[in-house]
């Protein structure tokens, strides 16, 4: 199920190749607990990202399993090795409801 | 034809059993964590010994693995949160030296605790204390 859930992927540092950078993501997803109960006494459903992978040039690097003890609007900063020719890097993740989104951001490299 | 069934049940048990053994216990307290004895030899935890609320707390991790090991995946446990794993990050391919920054949800004061796991099977893992003067896990009490 696609989704119109914000999220954006930033890089620190300089894009060289073979450097390490730092990669920020964030999504804007209200990681429901599941413990909260709305103004009618019902308690409001689950719904926390519960799988997120991260791509770099489409080969997998990262692998997270967020819980309940992740904060709404998750964020997540992780280190990258520059490739030598440069690529891509490619966040996308699943929530409790189904809901899945990705965001992609190019590696360009500096002169 | 259920005596049958039984026998089956039981002969399978042996096979089932180590399926079930294997099940990933996410919910870690905090006795046990401190039972596992972990060094925390190579991990900085930066985290604000003091929060407003638990919310959003931002925790900072920088983990060196001992000499010719590498990092496999690390886990981020909150022992006082209902769920006590707030966190898995498993390294697809395993790095000597992993940083990384987050935000965490705190049910109350309490201990954070960074947990990785090296290539050899051991692991190591570091604390971090921190107060919150309000909670951000409601539940129906």
């Amino acid at each position: 199920m696609a989704t119109n859930i914000p999220s954006r992927l930033t890089f620190a540092g300089a894009i060289r190749p073979g450097n390490t950078i730092e990669a920020r993501w964030i999504v804007g997803h209200p990681m429901e607990t599941g413990f909260r109960i709305d103004d009618a006494g019902q308690r409001i459903l689950r719904n926390v990202i519960t799988q997120v992978r991260v791509l770099l040039n489409g080969k997998l690097i990262l692998e997270l399993e967020p819980g309940t003890g992740m904060s709404a609007n998750p964020y997540l900063t992780f280190p990258v090795t520059v490739p030598l020719t440069g690529g891509s890097v490619r966040v996308e993740w699943l929530d409790d409801a189904g809901q899945r989104g990705s965001v992609q951001q190019l590696l360009l490299l500096e002169p | 034809m259920l005596a049958r069934r039984a026998c089956l049940a039981l002969a399978a048990a042996p096979f089932l059993a180590p399926l079930v053994a294997q099940a990933e216990v996410i919910n870690v307290s905090a006795a046990e964590l401190v039972a596992m004895h972990l060094k925390a030899d190579g991990i900085t935890l930066d985290f604000p010994s003091l929060a407003d609320t638990g919310a959003s707390v931002p925790l900072g991790a920088d983990i060196v693995a001992p000499a010719g090991q590498k990092i496999e995946s690390i886990e981020v446990f909150l022992p006082a949160n209902p769920n006590t794993r707030a966190l898995k990050l498993k390294l697809a391919e395993p790095l000597a030296h992993f940083v990384f920054t987050t935000r965490l949800r705190l049910a109350g004061s309490q201990d954070v605790w960074v947990v990785a796991t090296l290539s050899d099977g051991s692991r190591i893992g570091a604390r971090a204390p921190t107060v919150v003067t309000s909670s951000a896990c409601f539940d129906a009490s």
